[in-house]
């Protein structure tokens, strides 16, 4: 079970796919991270958000070169009467 | 052993952060802290952090890690791990802290505290919280904590006689420091009319003779205390750090008027320190229950047995008294995040004594005492403090 203060912690990275961005490096964090590991604690203060575009390529580990787009779907639900938790998926582009 | 001393404190206003996650609220105390010091989280050699429950409150366990990761250090990968002594927690990782720098192991360890409790309701609050007593032989038949906690105070006024007012004055006293506290939970005056007027929750408390729920993050850093004096111009010291227990159940103790832990950890924290309890100058104690601080007073020496009450009545404890009480708001004002506690008072003691405390500042303060109580006295954490002149 999720609790309702974390469905709404959660709305920006998980619905629309909100990075943070380093101003000093320049190295985006998707998980968004308050702290950048790379400049420590000069990055505080200075992490602004980013709104990724969802679109991208599917690593050639995985499947070579696909390229997909993000999309808004149900991930899962807590029972039948429960909360239905929403997030992103990649479908091919 | 290596003498240790705190280089750098901070912690985040204690309340309900319904916006902030328990990971966002243990990195900001941990930055607060690393800035104090003027160091960066690069330079830490471990992590050790108080926390009570974070699986149950958050689902997410295995926090060590997790906070090491979001502080940007993940890649440093040194050890970052988390106690748990319930409600004593706090203090609990100090005295770790204090060990891992006193034995020569690490140089630079940051000792930070967590919980966040607002995300479950009270009625779950209230049964994770019983995961402190024995599950088996006290929570298993209906008693909550503050139902195990009155029982004490009804023995103690079967001894010796009603106390209720002199309780009551505590959660007075605490609402009125907290008022010059910017991090506490309430800033809002009470009367000892209002605290006896609450709503029973067991008796002899009422609502207000409890500490609340709270969600909130502290951290400090320790270092040798050679380090300390080479590069800070006010050296605070954590001079003495013992931890002890007792029974788990209340039916197997001896007595229910006095906390057997609190004596033990006491005496050795004091030993350790060379400090006489009547060199302190503040006091921060865990009064998670406004009882818990009278019978702690009699257990340190403070006051003879049946005399805590009165040592309250007399105003010493207030802040222009001798032996000002919780500056910060104490649990019951400055706020309760369970695993957070008992390192926060370590940040109060710790801006007491450089002089930081604002308009709370105990005059001169040097010494200070701060209490960690783990369930109903089955762990008991003491760790004590002294500025260098």
């Amino acid at each position: 079970v999720m609790v309702v203060p974390r469905h709404w912690r959660e709305r920006e990275h998980r619905y629309r796919l909100v990075a943070t961005k380093c101003k000093i490096c320049g190295r985006i964090y998707f998980p968004p991270r308050s702290v950048c590991p790379n400049c420590g604690r000069k990055s505080i203060g200075n992490m602004e958000k980013l709104q990724l575009s969802g679109n991208g390529t599917v690593p050639n580990e995985v499947y070579i070169g696909m390229p997909v787009r993000m999309v808004f779907r149900r991930i899962r639900q807590e029972g039948a009467s429960g909360i239905i938790h929403y997030g992103y998926k990649f479908a091919p582009r | 052993m290596r003498r240790v001393a705190v280089i750098g404190v901070g912690e985040t206003k204690y309340g309900e952060h319904w916006e902030k996650s328990i990971r966002e609220l243990a990195v900001e105390a941990g930055l607060r802290a690393l800035e104090d010091a003027g160091i960066s989280s690069e330079d830490l050699d471990a992590i050790v952090g108080g926390n009570m429950s974070a699986g149950s409150y958050t689902g997410q366990d295995h926090i060590g890690a997790l906070i090491a990761d979001f502080s940007g250090i993940a890649d440093r990968h040194i050890p970052a791990i988390r106690v748990e002594a319930a409600c004593g927690s706090g203090g609990a990782a100090i005295h770790v802290g204090f060990n891992l720098v006193s034995s020569g192991m690490y140089d630079i360890v940051l000792v930070g505290g967590v919980e966040k409790q607002t995300d479950v309701g009270v009625d779950m609050s209230k049964e994770i919280l019983a995961g402190a007593s024995d599950r088996e032989w006290e929570a298993f038949f209906g008693a909550t904590f503050p139902a195990l906690v009155a029982m004490m105070a009804k023995r103690y006024m079967y001894e010796y006689g009603d106390i209720r007012e002199q309780m009551a004055m505590i959660p007075v006293m605490m609402h009125e420091n907290a008022m010059n506290n910017p991090d506490a939970h309430f800033h809002r005056r009470i009367t000892v009319d209002d605290v006896l007027n609450s709503p029973p929750i067991a008796e002899p408390f009422h609502l207000l003779d409890v500490a609340p729920v709270s969600d909130g993050a502290a951290a400090i850093i320790l270092a040798p205390l050679d380090y300390a004096r080479k590069n800070y111009d006010t050296v605070v010291e954590l001079a003495g750090s013992a931890v002890a227990t007792d029974y788990i159940g209340m039916h197997d103790r001896p007595s229910l008027i006095t906390l057997a832990a609190n004596v033990h950890a006491s005496r050795k924290a004091f030993r350790m320190a060379g400090i006489e309890v009547r060199d302190l100058d503040l006091l921060e104690l865990h009064d998670a229950f406004s009882f818990l601080p009278i019978v702690t007073l009699e257990d340190l020496g403070l006051a003879e047995r049946g005399k805590g009450a009165g040592l309250v009545e007399e105003g010493i404890l207030s802040m222009d008294g001798d032996l000002p009480l919780s500056p910060s708001g104490g649990l019951k004002a400055k706020g309760h995040p369970v695993g957070a506690t008992g390192v926060g008072q370590a940040v109060e003691a710790v801006w007491q004594l450089r002089g930081q405390a604002g308009k709370r500042q105990v005059p001169d303060a040097e010494k200070a005492l701060i209490q960690s109580i783990g369930g109903t006295g089955a762990t008991i954490a003491i760790n004590l403090f002294r500025r260098e002149k």
